[in-house]
């Protein structure tokens, strides 16, 4: 397992007419080549601009810290470009977005194949099929002198995809792909791209607030609140032994259908993210807050193998 | 209390070019069900099932194209003024999905609650006052919120207020679109208790809206689940996320992600797209594994599977042999 | 008033603001603070037709004799009056037309549009030719000119924001509540015009001056010898090579006024539009 994408303390800020918003405070994780990686959170959590600052799509009033290293080399305004739609490939929420309405699926497919590897569009176009028949689009005579609104939420959400895959990327950052998507499409789209990485072992950062998904999905799981880290750890651990107060909040809160049993909710709500806070991000809404809760910012540290917490309640065990 | 009969509603379309012709989109297809007073029932599918143009006949907001719509008895299709305030107003409010436009930003909390309630008769300043602030209260709110605006309130907080204006002119029913699909996961239990604590105070009645089986679970005592336009499965909720009988209704649970990290990825059964242009027969069968030539002439009415059960199948007891 | 607020805190918009404000101010006034009142007026001065700026008149006299300051201030009295009545009384014929058009939509809609269509298809100039033939020439009639033309501009964007208005939840919640349609489309619908609207108001103010000043520049509108931007330009473009004093002060001012306005109307624009907001920083 070599590692692909490392954050190390990294702090994003946003300047704003009211005020400065720390969207991310020392973020420090990795994605390893091969492996999937869910990022659960809430609205807020900043969990989208966490992959947008991969590729370095964030707006100009955004001001960074801290250093992100990808296959090894720091990510810079230079070299950005050189990963961007190359090594790594972005599949957003929305599909109807995402695809240029005026353009043919055909024509939105090879722009990007001429784009990525510098190929004349004739070649481009004789790959085509090949792309569409990958993502389970068969009829591809049809989709390929489509537009997008001919299309359906699923089938759209899959040309996306396969614009992704043409570019071959070591890593696929799927935000949300499928909160759009109805649930029977949904599983459709996530056993693709399931099937997808099992085959060609690409990395996968999927962004998600579905504890569902990522119980299937996941190798492991980050789990982020207001801007931090909370706790990282491989699936199984994390769902069997959660150990920050938020996380298992969270898992509590997922709603099982086959049970009825409606869950303690987490009370309180999110804190603004404008102002400098020391100590822990959740003290207000824990049912296990300390004393030192609120002075201590505690670190993201290993407290059983390949699990990691930023929580006081296990500092003693802290490797 | 609530009854509905042979509903339809059917958008006219133009097809493609200049002499493109007429075609129909049935959003919702001769549909009948009958809710009884202080049932909860979740109406499940997907998008284009039409359940969002079905609630939205039964309280006025669409006018359907056919059929007819009774509440305690009294039809209720196409009326306005006056007789909409008395007859459907009064008995029957909404909750909508997305708290953020459901709430028109420029008012104040106070206003946004006491507007249904003004729209029917004038009522004193502080009668209003106490009645705002013993709703916000109800539904966990604190009182000087009333002041605020909604963008100065969270996604939970705004759906609140959407609860308490639906419930100050103390309606009987309450419709439900989706209430809880936009608000973060740890917002939608709350909202989910306060909704059945509400329930059991006011003795309402609820027509749910929902995509999501883990909320129908925890809400809803009856199921109607619905596929372009027609129900295809009726029954308690439990009876058919446990054990469902329409194919649909197997494809919806079989799609489910459960929060369980032993259960393994499985793949989808079917992979075909969903059919709209459909105008005869089920209109599943393109989809579905078991269907045969009689399923080209059949119209989809509910058959009585069992007491208190329906299927719109005529191959259900067909598929309950097999996979048992 | 949000908006005001969030505007002040651009430096462009308050620039733009104080000049508008120093121009309605110098307006309102004007009879008070003018150096020569009766020239002003119009009465003429023939001895001293002509002179270049000087102390006692910084901006020269005109052909007439008159001091060009006193007349600019007066002319800014116009000038405003003509652009306000102008953008409010469109407004107000446009405004309600626009939200039933939109709200209603269907059939109601559609004879709106049409009727207004036919409006937007006169020629401002032609009509003010016409009516000033017909009911004489004058202020008041350049006015009624210009704001039959007006209106339909207001109407098509008020329907356009009715159309999107409407379809949001909190119209359907009101109309679900029983709440009659004239309250909803006063309550809710014509709310969310008023930020278009304010962006479009303001930028019209400098084309209303123009068109106005347009009119009078022809002839058609303010007669002399009351004092008119346009009409001082008009009068004045003949002594232009030997006196350039003449027409050229009231032009200046008419340009300031004019690009403030717009200035002003271009800072809205970006409050307005949430998108382009996020990007204001201080």
């Amino acid at each position: 397992m070599n590692e692909l994408v490392k954050f190390e303390n990294y702090s994003l800020t946003f300047k704003t007419l009211y005020g400065d918003v720390r969207a991310l405070r020392n973020l420090s994780f990795t994605i390893n080549s091969g492996e999937i990686v869910a990022l659960v959170g809430e609205t807020g959590c900043g969990k989208t601009v966490t992959a947008l600052s991969i590729i370095g799509l964030l707006p100009e009033n955004a001001s960074q810290t801290g250093k992100i290293f990808f296959k090894g080399i720091e990510v810079n305004h230079e070299n950005v470009k050189r990963i961007r739609g190359k090594e790594v490939a972005i599949v957003f929420q929305d599909p109807t977005s995402s695809l240029n309405p005026l353009y043919s699926i055909e024509q939105q497919l090879v722009d990007v194949l001429v784009s990525r590897w510098d190929i004349p569009k004739s070649e481009a176009k004789e790959k085509i099929d090949g792309l569409l028949r990958q993502v389970q689009l068969f009829d591809v005579d049809r989709i390929r002198r489509a537009y997008p609104h001919e299309l359906s939420g699923g089938m759209r959400q899959r040309v996306m995809i396969a614009m992704a895959l043409a570019c071959e990327p070591s890593l696929l950052i799927a935000d949300e792909p499928t909160t759009a998507l109805d649930v029977t499409v949904q599983r459709q789209i996530l056993y693709l791209i399931w099937e997808l990485q099992r085959a060609r072992k690409f990395s996968v950062l999927f962004i998600t607030h579905d504890l569902g998904i990522v119980a299937q999905l996941a190798d492991r799981v980050v789990v982020m609140y207001a801007g931090n880290i909370v706790e990282m750890a491989p699936k199984k651990e994390l769902f069997s032994n959660p150990l920050h107060p938020y996380t298992s909040g969270l898992l509590n809160c997922a709603l099982d259908p086959r049970k009825k049993k409606l869950p303690e909710p987490i009370p309180g709500s999110l804190p603004s993210l404008t102002g400098l806070l020391d100590g822990c991000i959740f003290r207000e809404r824990c049912g296990r807050v300390q004393n030192d809760c609120g002075i201590l910012t505690p670190e993201l540290a290993e407290v059983r193998p390949s699990h990691f917490v930023a929580c006081h309640l296990w500092r003693e065990q802290r490797g | 209390m609530v009854e509905v009969k042979k509903l339809k509603k059917y958008f006219v379309l133009r097809g493609k070019g200049l002499w493109g012709k007429k075609y129909f989109v049935k959003a919702v297809d001769d549909v009948s069900f009958f809710v009884k007073e202080g049932q909860s029932v979740a109406i499940v599918g997907e998008s284009g099932s039409g359940k969002s143009t079905l609630i939205r006949c039964i309280n006025g907001l669409v006018k359907p194209t056919s059929g007819q719509v009774f509440l305690d008895g009294e039809s209720v299709v196409g009326l306005k003024g006056n007789e909409y305030k008395e007859k459907v107003a009064k008995k029957v409010q909404m909750v909508f999905q997305d708290p953020t436009t459901s709430l028109n930003p420029r008012l104040r909390v106070f206003d946004i609650i006491v507007e249904p309630v003004l729209a029917q008769q004038r009522v004193p300043k502080a009668q209003l006052v106490d009645l705002v602030n013993d709703l916000l209260r109800k539904v966990g709110l604190d009182p000087k919120l009333s002041d605020r605006y909604p963008g100065e309130l969270s996604g939970g907080q705004c759906q609140r207020v959407a609860i308490a204006r639906a419930l100050s002119v103390r309606p009987k029913v309450l419709l439900l679109d989706e209430p809880t699909s936009s608000l973060d996961v740890s917002v939608q239990a709350q909202v989910l208790k306060l909704l059945n604590e509400l329930r059991q105070t006011f003795h309402l009645t609820y027509i749910f809206v929902s995509h999501d089986l883990g909320v129908v679970r925890n809400v809803a005592e009856r199921v109607f689940v619905m596929y372009l336009g027609r129900i295809v499965e009726i029954g308690p909720t439990e009876e058919v996320i446990d054990q469902p009988l329409h194919p649909y209704t197997k494809l919806l649970i079989e799609s489910i992600f459960y929060p369980d990290p032993n259960v393994e990825m499985k793949k989808p059964a079917i992979v075909e797209e969903v059919e709209t242009t459909m105008n005869a027969g089920c209109r599943f069968r393109n989809r579905c594994p078991f269907s045969t030539k009689e399923c080209e002439i059949y119209d989809m009415k509910p058959l009585e599977a069992s007491r208190d059960r329906y299927v719109s199948c005529i191959k259900w007891e067909v598929m309950e042999r097999w996979s048992s | 008033m949000k908006l005001i607020r969030l505007a002040l805190k651009n430096r462009l918009a308050k620039f733009s603001l104080t000049i508008v404000s120093i121009f309605a101010l110098l307006a309102l006034i004007a009879p008070w603070i003018v150096p020569y009142k009766e020239q002003a007026l119009g009465e003429p001065n023939m001895a001293e037709r002509l002179l270049s700026p000087s102390l006692r008149h910084p901006f020269g006299t005109d052909h007439m004799g008159r001091d060009i300051l006193s007349r600019m201030i007066y002319g800014a009295r116009t000038s405003l009056f003509t652009a306000v009545s102008v953008v409010f009384l469109s407004a107000l014929i446009g405004v309600p037309i626009g939200i039933a058009a939109g709200y209603f939509g269907g059939l109601v809609d559609n004879v709106l549009m049409r009727f207004t269509d036919v409006f937007l298809s006169f020629p401002p100039l032609l009509l003010a030719l016409l009516i000033a033939s017909t009911l004489g020439k004058g202020l008041f009639n350049a006015i009624l000119a210009l704001v039959i033309t007006w209106w339909p501009w207001y109407a098509r964007l008020v329907r356009s924001q009715a159309l999107s208005t409407k379809s949001l939840a909190y119209v359907e919640a009101a109309r679900a509540a029983g709440v009659s349609n004239f309250m909803i489309m006063f309550r809710h619908i014509l709310p969310s015009c008023i930020a278009p609207l304010a962006v479009q108001c303001t930028m019209d103010m400098g084309s209303a001056i123009l068109e106005a000043a347009a009119l009078s520049f022809l002839g058609l509108g303010v007669q002399p010898p009351m004092p008119d931007w346009g009409l001082m330009i008009s009068e004045g473009k003949a002594y232009f090579l030997n006196y350039w004093w003449v027409p050229t002060f009231p032009g200046l001012f008419m340009l300031v006024l004019v690009m403030s306005f717009n200035l002003l109307g271009d800072v809205f624009r970006e409050l307005v539009d949430p998108r382009l907001r996020r990007r204001m920083l201080i």
